[in-house]
């Protein structure tokens, strides 16, 4: 664009040193802007003579003496001798002039005393003082009145909400001005109008954006070092300062000036924007500009300094109730995000498995953000997935494109809000998935977790097209202009997810670390388990192998012997003797049936199930007819064995261990009953409906079993009667109950049947190939 | 062309003696050369070039200091010198996985030593009977 007359930029160039074009404009040094606004004067001398070394051209109009009377001069020519002590008593002081300014002074001007503000800077070996008109009728006590009671009803506003807005109708009534906006920064520092309080008859600016370039970097940076700013009348000229011969840098710092000139850019832009005053208040929060109290005034307006104090005072009071606010939601989310971090580890440890631990409990990965549409894991080779994802091929594409691309080497986190903007294969995905954020377990990046946030779709009201323009002049010179467009201008931005906050990136970091904790944890109980489980069964197979060798030699010998001596020396010896001996030989048998049993229960602890299905009825009369001489009586017993006992899937060699000592046990324990009737019956309960297991019996007659032993007979070593006249170890119950248990079953007492009744079934899952006639149904085979 | 001996491969002194007793019961008995560990039994069987000089049968014990029966067994079964001599082993053990690796191994026969001594008496009996009787008729090599 060509324009032909500009007077912003004629009125500034003649007192601005540097010329700002498109080549230099994010340098622009604002301030060394060798210009004051006209609303004061500013003189600087050297902290050590207090002799004049700049001044601005205006001194006339405050002090009533012209700037070429005051350069080179020392300040006690100028000013009282009261100010010149309170000058040195401010360079004295460790805080300098903060305490003491405004230094409020009357100059004679045109005959007339007038009531001035001094405020005076150190700034390193100089003093800058600028002098301005002060309000007589806004005495101090009437500011600290004002401020008081604006102070508490900010720091009353309890809700978040609303604190931006009464602030600003707070700020508005205390100074009268038409619009007081609170602007706030995002992170690329474009900013928002975020509340608002004005004139009734103006346009509201509330939810309008700006972009970052409306406040470039380096007044940001100096709104951090003097954190009030007024521009003051744009339709006034500036006044140019001049330095004295004897100064050889080339220009003064204004930075701590109040009344440091304005960029014409900046002042350009007000212009279009119509406003005459304009005051802004930094809000710092932490060491950064958090945003902006932005008061415009559109026609000229006097703020005095003691008001600019009292506001730049409102703007910490602001900041520090922010920052309380600010940590205790902060607190909040992550005491929240704490809690949910700590169930899902323990749920992790509690269920011994990491993807029941992150994806079933009452907690799941999903409450660890907001707003996340899910998750996927992925460890040891496999994913799950949780809520709403993207193909696994996609996902697994994105991780491969992520690992080569887009993390670290040895990074640990990945987050990304639009990620389809650096990897466009994932565009598809935005709905759903247009933010990732992936914690890997290892540097190694093999295992890792990804959540996904949805896709915004954000409209931006900027204020005005968010672009400089470039102003051609006349002479041919292009110079940078600023916006000129402040017509409403809508941008809709899509593929971005809400951004991950440090916190929840913080959060993710350390739910890694709970989730490693838990698993190291549960790796190393199993681990030890196992190991102790192994070392318990090279024990136990010691154990057997001692048993079956070294316990058996001695006995062997002491029976052999015992033998000898029996055959060798049977004329000699007497019969008491001979009775003496075959005590011997008892004891011995004793002792290896005990062994023998030992060994048994044992090697049922030990070596795998050989499951197959087992014809029981031929097996059990096996077992009869074995058992049966063994525990032969005078009087005539009955063994009853049912024909139709139907098959079972079990170990048969156990099975047949099984039966041996239950029938053993009947045969041992059986008692005539009233009707004189005494024997055994091996027989089964058919299932009550459907796939109940069959339950197999061993009943023998005789007196009931107290419900006191019930169980505790199939402990080791558990006999009923220590007195009783049958012989027994009490392992074969024991072994039993070991079978039963192996075969994931279980065995149980009743008093029923002929009088007391074992009843066991074994693993009800293995049984399922059997209907109730025992047939096979995969084979057919009975 | 055996001399009429048993090798008894034996730590255990009383099994041995045991052994010798049921032994010394039976008609013309087998003289029984005793070697109490499994090392002194290989020595015994190798030691000599003589053929004629080696027993008609060995009985090893598996468990024994140093070279254990099964690994006396397989020495035995691989030398060419020894490898017809028929080999019984004797254990207390009636693991079956015992039973089963001393066949692995070669072994002619397994028998669990019994714990009466009648019952030796009667394996013993049979030992002789079966492996030097019978054997005597019908030479095993070749």
């Amino acid at each position: 664009m060509q324009i032909n007359h500009d007077p912003v930029a004629r009125s500034v160039r003649e007192v601005y040193p540097y010329r700002v074009d498109l080549e230099n404009c994010d340098h622009e040094p604002l301030r060394h802007i060798q210009v004051v606004q006209a609303f004061a004067c500013l003189i600087a001398a050297d902290a050590g003579s207090l002799t004049v070394r700049y001044v601005s051209e205006n001194t006339d109009r405050y002090l009533g003496i012209d700037w070429q009377d005051i350069i080179d001069q020392p300040l006690s020519r100028i000013f009282s001798r009261d100010l010149i002590e309170q000058i040195g008593l401010g360079l004295s002081r460790e805080d300098g002039f903060e305490s003491l300014n405004p230094i409020q002074t009357f100059f004679r001007i045109d005959g007339q005393q007038s009531l001035k503000n001094v405020i005076v800077h150190r700034d390193g070996s100089r003093i800058l003082l600028e002098i301005e008109n002060a309000t007589e009728d806004l005495q101090t006590s009437g500011y600290q009145q004002l401020l008081a009671r604006a102070v508490a009803r900010i720091q009353n506003i309890s809700n978040h909400d609303r604190l931006f807005t009464e602030t600003a109708t707070i700020i508005r009534q205390l100074t009268g001005y038409d619009r007081v906006m609170v602007y706030r920064f995002d992170k690329d520092y474009n900013g928002e109008v975020i509340a608002e309080a004005l004139a009734d008859d103006l346009e509201p600016f509330f939810g309008l954006h700006y972009p970052h370039t409306d406040i470039p970097k380096q007044a940001r940076e100096l709104y951090l070092k003097n954190r009030v700013r007024l521009i003051s009348d744009i339709s006034q000229s500036p006044s140019r300062v001049h330095s004295s011969e004897a100064v050889t840098d080339e220009y003064l710092d204004l930075t701590m000036a109040g009344s440091r000139g304005v960029s014409p850019i900046h002042l350009e832009y007000l212009g279009y924007m119509g406003v005459n005053n304009s005051l802004s208040v930094a809000i710092v929060l932490g060491d950064r500009l958090w945003g902006l109290f932005a008061l415009h005034h559109y026609s000229p307006k006097n703020v005095d300094y003691a008001l600019r104090n009292l506001l730049q005072f409102i703007g910490q009071i602001f900041s520090g109730h922010l920052s309380l606010q600010a940590a205790g939601r902060y607190r909040e989310q992550t005491l929240t995000r704490n809690l949910v971090r700590l169930a899902i580890g323990e749920h992790i440890t509690k269920t011994r498995d990491l993807f029941t631990g992150l994806l079933e409990g009452k907690y799941t990965l999903l409450n660890i953000f907001n707003d996340t549409t899910g998750a996927v894991i992925n460890f040891e080779g496999r994913q799950e997935t949780k809520g709403e994802t993207p193909p696994m091929e996609d996902i697994l594409g994105l991780i491969d494109w992520v690992n080569n691309n887009g993390v670290d080497h040895d990074s640990l986190i990945y987050s990304n809000d639009s990620v389809s903007r650096d990897y466009p294969a994932f565009a598809p995905h935005c709905d759903i998935a247009a933010g990732v954020m992936i914690i890997y377990f290892n540097p190694d990046h093999a295992d890792w977790i990804c959540w996904f946030r949805p896709g915004l779709t954000r409209k931006i009201t900027w204020g005005g097209k968010p672009e400089k323009e470039e102003i051609l002049s006349r002479e041919g010179t292009r110079r940078l202009g600023p916006r000129r467009s402040f017509q409403r201008y809508v941008e809709t931005m899509e593929g971005c997810s809400a951004p991950w906050q440090q916190a929840e990136i913080d959060a993710a970091y350390t739910l890694r670390i709970t989730i490693i904790n838990s698993m190291i944890q549960h790796y190393a109980e199993v681990k030890q388990i196992n190991e102790r489980l192994k070392k318990a069964y090279e024990d136990l197979e010691t154990f057997s192998y001692t048993v079956s060798h070294d316990l058996r030699a001695p006995l062997r010998a002491i029976n052999g012997y015992a033998e000898i001596l029996e055959e060798e020396f049977r004329e000699v010896l007497t019969d008491d003797a001979r009775t003496l001996i075959m005590g011997i030989q008892r004891g011995v048998d004793q002792m290896n049936t005990f062994i023998t049993d030992i060994l048994e229960l044992s090697r049922v602890g030990s070596g795998g199930l050989k499951l197959s299905p087992v014809d029981v009825a031929p097996l059990v009369s096996e077992v009869v007819n074995e058992s049966r001489p063994v525990y032969a009586r005078e009087e005539d017993f009955a063994v009853r064995v049912d024909k139709d006992l139907p098959p079972v899937v079990a170990d048969r060699r156990l099975l047949r261990q099984l039966y041996t000592n239950l029938i053993s046990n009947a045969l041992k324990y059986m008692q005539a009953d009233e009707d004189g009737s005494l024997g055994i019956a091996v027989g089964y309960r058919r299932p009550e409906e459907g796939f109940e297991p069959t339950i197999y019996t061993v009943s023998n007659t005789g007196p009931g079993i107290e419900d006191e032993y019930r169980d505790t007979i199939f402990q080791m070593f558990s006999r009923i009667s220590s007195n009783s006249k049958t012989e027994g170890t009490g392992i074969g119950l024991a072994i039993v109950e070991r079978i039963v248990s192996r075969h994931n079953g279980k065995v149980w007492v009743t008093n029923d049947g002929l009088g007391v009744t074992f009843n066991f079934y074994l693993d009800p899952e293995n049984q399922h190939t059997f209907d109730s006639d025992g047939r096979d149904r995969v084979s057919g085979a009975a | 062309m055996y001399a009429n001996k048993i090798l008894l491969a034996e730590d255990d002194t009383t099994d041995a003696e045991f052994f010798q007793r049921a032994l010394s019961r039976l008609d013309s008995p087998p003289e029984l050369v005793w070697c109490k560990s499994g090392t002194e039994a290989y020595l015994g069987l190798t030691g000599q070039d003589d053929a004629s000089a080696l027993p008609r049968l060995a009985i090893l014990d598996i468990k024994m200091p140093g070279m254990n029966g099964l690994e006396l067994l397989e020495k035995i079964k691989s030398d060419e010198r020894t490898k017809n001599l028929p080999v019984i082993i004797m254990s207390s053990s009636d693991e079956p996985q015992d039973i089963a690796r001393a066949y692995d191994c070669g072994a002619n026969g397994y028998l669990v030593k019994p714990n009466r001594f009648q019952d030796l008496r009667d394996l013993v009996g049979s030992i002789h009977t079966f492996w030097i009787k019978t054997n005597r008729l019908k030479p095993l090599h070749d």
